[in-house]
């Protein structure tokens, strides 16, 4: 392997630099998986104003300058006359705010609160639900529950009416609102008012206010004028399913000192319960939040484990690996059928199968540890439901490979190629293996610029193919799985096949800042680029001596006092 | 949302039809705007993916600058289909695409981002949504987005449309789309007195309206700035709703029979084992229900997503030569070097056209006034690069429909002179009676061009 550049500086500069992705196919098709999905996402939050110009585009700075045709600084863009956009200026990583859920969480919390046949759960996994055929979300950084992305669009307004119908209709018929509302021999706006109080404080994960329930009496009192109290109490339902307290999260606290802002105990028990069980909180916790405990480092910390302890938090942890990982696509990615005819849906759910059993085994079952989920069972590289991901449908695409382990596992961001610059496919070659191709496509001065970062990580996946399975000839000629990781800050070196990468990943401290990195963004929702380095400051130096448990990772970002601390903004 | 979870929700929703679970409107068109006598103006903004073949780099036919000159985009090339509308359209030529240049974002999602927004980065209001606000108050939906391919997908190569720096994603199942514009409350026959069991219903969501919009008030009263944006849309999204409930129908006007809910959408492109999808049937309910919403007054404005940029899950394997694997129309607008793959990709672009020139037909086929519905229609179709190699400007647009009759160059190519595309957009709000001084990025926006 000739020698190659180095410098770590060179990460920040690229974007200067001509380039080209030489691919036929642009891994970021999906949500989330390519560069520019860091930034873009951020940009979506102008609609917020929650960071806008957050320096969440990180190594791409202000992108200025770039060969080709692109110009200009990509600033100055908010002369829609329709205005609105938001206001906010700072990139404060942890601003007061309310968030959407998202349709997985909405799905487990009608079914906790409940107990809906519109959601039909598996052992702990959810099946089918009500949410599924809502309009779909944006994506931020590969997750689905950004703070940022998600609001209430009128094709969402009415899947929440009509989904709201249909829970509150069902309540009515299963006769669950009989042991909901009992109202024997009861003052009916007595019994109503029961209602909203005690399931309200379900619904909103927080006690119903005294505003609240008169506003809710009124509207018990107008519909009892035309229909009978079941009916009435069905409306109170259906309306209290389309509130603002039942679809958001607050995360917006009370006025502290110096200008901060702290999480109440029951804001506090929803972050940390749909955190680990994307549900709202049980009895147990909501109990701890009303008497206060969660206030306490302690409290969030005894909180935390003990539903980490309980099996529902199991596909939580597994759906921050999917999305961090961007292998949440598995079910529905595609393949040539006539490049790989074995890919049926038997393999597909082999490899679905396979990817729930690896990350319960090394993150769930055993230590934990960043260091295990990497070099476990060969480790999370070698195995072939990501390899699938992140490959074509006809090859293996080391372009993929090599960004995967650049944006997901180091958090560096890659520059995009110049606008105006023709990126063409690496042409095929029935005599030649895929690096010899790749190999020569980069090699052109226009690509090589950044191809130097990608190509020599993702030619060292070249043993598997685009299905993730192993070769050790291609087209008749042996696959050379030599591969070099540089430019990161300690892990630079030669490597041999997914697995020694693994295994040199495993033991850098780059990589175990990337995961608290992603963690941040799936815990808060949004991404705050380099801002989420000072904040996860001290969450990282206990995350070291915890050996780099990911299961502890959210312990310690419960117990942070960041967790429940908000900067009000301006 | 991957394909199995959104084909579920088809099977569910094919059983609701089956079971007649929803009520039919019967709509009329034009009431309101015919009553005052003015025409009823519509916009209408296709996208198709990925630029125009790349004949320019195969015939040597590029223009002086080493910028493709779209030779491939005029009636001899992609646009054959539009043939015959030829008097009712205008070819865009030598329109920039300057704020996805500027973007730090790679091509495809930069030409996304920029295609009605104007902008350099992901965001802000885009034009039909402007227009929208403006406007949409006149029919039953402000506005109407539609997908051409039935898979979801939420990055930033998906969306073209945004309010206040929200997606909105298109809808990709013309069940949902069909329930959507035809369920409601039905007026009784003769204009009586409405059953009461459906006023009822419609009161009580009333009510619940009334009190949600109260809710959000209350909250925006207790948080932040920050949060506005966030509440305005709910907001707005549930007054949108509300006019929904109540502006079914016009008060008086054409009888528009909505599409036959028995067989117009009904199983016609799930396959039988109901895992796949028949996407050259999809797309002609999609386009058949923009149609009826269009036809029938639902809307007056709309967008049609042909396919994200970067597409690699439909095949469009009824494209001669196209061949099992799915992301060819991406790989092969990226390929302009092999002859066979160039006809592939041009194919996929030709067929795009002649169901949109098949829309366009339609809408001049149909009488409105003393003219078409198309007389008072502009259709902007266009895409978000010039080329699938990443080449962003020229931007290829067509306009198709005679802008009440206001538009002067019809029927000819019209030189835009290397303007920013912002000022096509302001055109097109200007029409619509929505005149923007800007839109995007400062400094793009020079002021419309004169059509």
């Amino acid at each position: 392997m000739k020698p190659l550049l180095t410098s770590i500086a060179l990460v920040a500069t690229l974007p200067l630099l001509i380039s080209c992705t030489g691919s036929a196919q642009d891994s970021s098709r999906r949500p989330g998986t390519g560069p520019g999905s860091n930034g873009q996402g951020a940009s979506t939050a102008n609609g917020t104003g929650a960071s806008p110009g957050t320096p969440g585009s990180g190594g791409n700075g202000t992108g200025n300058g770039s060969g080709g045709a692109g110009t200009g600084t990509g600033t100055g863009s908010s002369a829609n006359a329709s205005g609105g956009n938001g206001t906010a200026s700072g990139a404060l990583a942890q601003v007061p705010g309310i968030r959407r859920l998202s349709h997985n969480e909405y799905n487990h919390t009608v079914l906790d609160m409940l107990q809906t046949a519109l959601v039909t759960r598996a052992g702990d996994a959810i099946t089918k639900g009500i949410a599924d055929g809502f309009t779909q979300d944006s994506s931020v950084d590969g997750f689905d529950n950004s703070r940022t992305a998600l609001g209430v669009t009128p094709s969402l307004a009415g899947q929440y009416a009509d989904a709201a119908e249909k829970l509150a209709a069902e309540a009515l018929t299963a006769g669950k609102l009989t042991a909901l509302a009992p109202c024997a021999g009861g003052a009916e706006d007595v019994c109503a008012s029961d209602f909203v109080r005690t399931f309200g404080q379900q619904l909103f994960r927080r006690p119903v206010a005294a505003d609240e329930l008169t506003r809710y009496a009124t509207l018990f009192a107008t519909e009892r004028t035309r229909s009978d109290y079941a009916t009435s109490i069905r409306q109170l339902l259906e309306t209290m399913l389309q509130t603002p307290a039942f679809l958001y999260r607050s995360e917006y606290g009370t006025p502290a000192l110096a200008g901060t802002r702290v999480l109440t105990d029951y804001e506090t028990a929803s972050l940390l319960s749909y955190m680990l069980w994307s549900s709202p909180p049980d009895a147990e916790l909501t109990a701890a939040a009303a008497a206060g405990t969660l206030a306490t480092t302690a409290g969030r910390e005894t909180a935390a484990r003990r539903l980490l302890q309980s099996p529902r938090a199991r596909l939580p942890l597994q759906y921050f690996v999917t999305e961090w990982t961007g292998t949440s696509r598995l079910a529905s990615v595609i393949k040539d059928a006539a490049t790989y005819p074995m890919f049926d849906a038997t393999m597909r759910q082999s490899l679905l199968d396979g990817q729930e059993a690896f990350i319960k085994k090394t993150t769930w079952d055993g230590d934990g540890s960043i260091a295990t989920l990497l070099t476990g069972d060969a480790g999370m590289l070698t195995q072939p439901w990501l390899l699938t991901v992140h490959a074509h449908p006809d090859e293996s695409f080391p372009i993929a490979r090599g960004k995967l382990v650049r944006t997901r596992l180091l958090c560096q961001e890659l520059p995009v190629p110049p606008k105006n610059l023709m990126v063409v496919p690496v042409a095929k070659d029935p005599n030649a293996t895929t690096r010899q191709r790749f190999t020569a496509h980069s090699n052109n001065p226009a690509c090589a610029g950044c191809h130097v970062l990608i190509d020599p990580i993702g030619f060292g996946f070249e043993r598997y193919d685009g299905i993730g399975q192993y070769r050790a000839m291609e087209n008749g000629l042996p696959v050379d799985d030599s591969g070099e990781l540089t430019a990161t800050e300690d892990a630079n070196g030669p490597f041999h096949g997914p697995g020694e990468l693994g295994t040199k990943l495993a033991a850098s401290a780059e990589v175990q800042r990337c995961v608290g990195r992603q963690a941040f963004r799936y815990v808060y929702g949004y991404s705050a680029g380099a801002a989420e380095i000072a904040e996860l400051s001290p969450v990282l130096a206990d995350l070291k001596t915890a050996n780099n448990n990911i299961r502890e990772l959210f312990v310690l970002f419960a117990k942070s006092q960041q967790f429940v601390t908000r900067t009000a903004t301006p | 949302m991957s394909p199995s979870r959104s084909l579920l929700r088809r099977r569910e929703l094919l059983g609701a039809l089956g079971a007649g679970a929803f009520l039919a409107v019967p709509v009329f068109r034009q009431s309101l705007a015919e009553a005052q006598g003015a025409a009823p103006k519509r916009a209408i903004f296709v996208q198709w993916p990925d630029g125009v073949p790349s004949a320019c780099f195969q015939l040597g036919m590029c223009g002086a600058d080493g910028l493709p000159d779209l030779k491939y985009f005029d009636f001899d090339g992609q646009l054959a289909s539009f043939a015959a509308l030829k008097a009712d359209t205008i070819i865009l030529n030598n329109l920039r695409a300057v704020a996805a240049e500027k973007n730090s974002a790679e091509g495809h999602e930069a030409g996304m981002a920029s295609l009605l927004t104007g902008r350099s980065s992901r965001g802000g209001t885009s034009v039909d949504q402007y227009i929208a606000k403006q406007v949409g108050n006149l029919t039953r939906f402000s506005s109407l987005q539609f997908a051409g391919y039935p898979y979801g997908g939420g990055g930033p190569q998906d969306r073209i449309s945004y309010a206040d720096g929200f997606d909105l994603a298109p809808e990709p199942d013309p069940v949902a789309m069909f329930e959507k514009l035809f369920s409601g409350a039905q007026p009784a026959p003769g204009g009586g007195a409405p059953d009461p069991a459906i006023a009822l219903r419609l009161a009580q969501k009333k009510s619940t309206l009334d009190f949600l919009k109260a809710e959000i008030t209350a909250v925006e009263g207790a948080t932040g700035a920050a949060e506005k944006p966030l509440l305005d849309l709910h907001l707005e999204s549930l007054r949108e709703i509300e006019k929904q409930l109540t502006q079914v129908a016009g008060a008086a006007g054409t009888a528009c029979a909505p599409p036959d809910q028995g067989g117009a959408v009904k199983g016609q492109y799930v396959g039988s084992e109901g895992d796949t999808i028949d996407v050259q049937v999809f797309a002609k309910l999609q386009l058949d229900l923009l149609y009826q919403a269009i036809n029938c007054d639902l809307t007056r404005i709309a967008t049609f997503q042909w396919a994200p940029s970067v597409e690699v899950q439909v095949k469009y394997d009824w494209v001669p030569g196209f061949s099992a694997a799915p992301d060819q129309h991406h790989a092969f607008a990226h390929d302009h070097e092999s002859p066979a793959n160039e006809a592939i990709f041009q194919g996929i672009q030709n067929w795009f056209t002649s169901q949109t020139a098949g829309l366009v037909a339609r809408m001049k086929a149909t009488a409105e006034g003393g003219g078409s519905l198309l007389d008072n229609s502009v259709v902007m179709y266009a895409s978000e690069m010039s080329n699938g190699t990443h080449i962003l400007s020229p931007l290829p647009v067509l306009l198709a429909g005679r802008g009440g009759n206001s538009f002067q160059n019809l029927g000819t190519k019209l030189d835009a002179k290397g303007v920013a595309h912002n000022d096509l957009l302001l055109s097109i709000a200007a029409y619509m009676g929505a005149p923007m001084a800007a839109i995007g990025d400062n400094g793009l926006s020079k002021g419309p061009l004169t059509l």
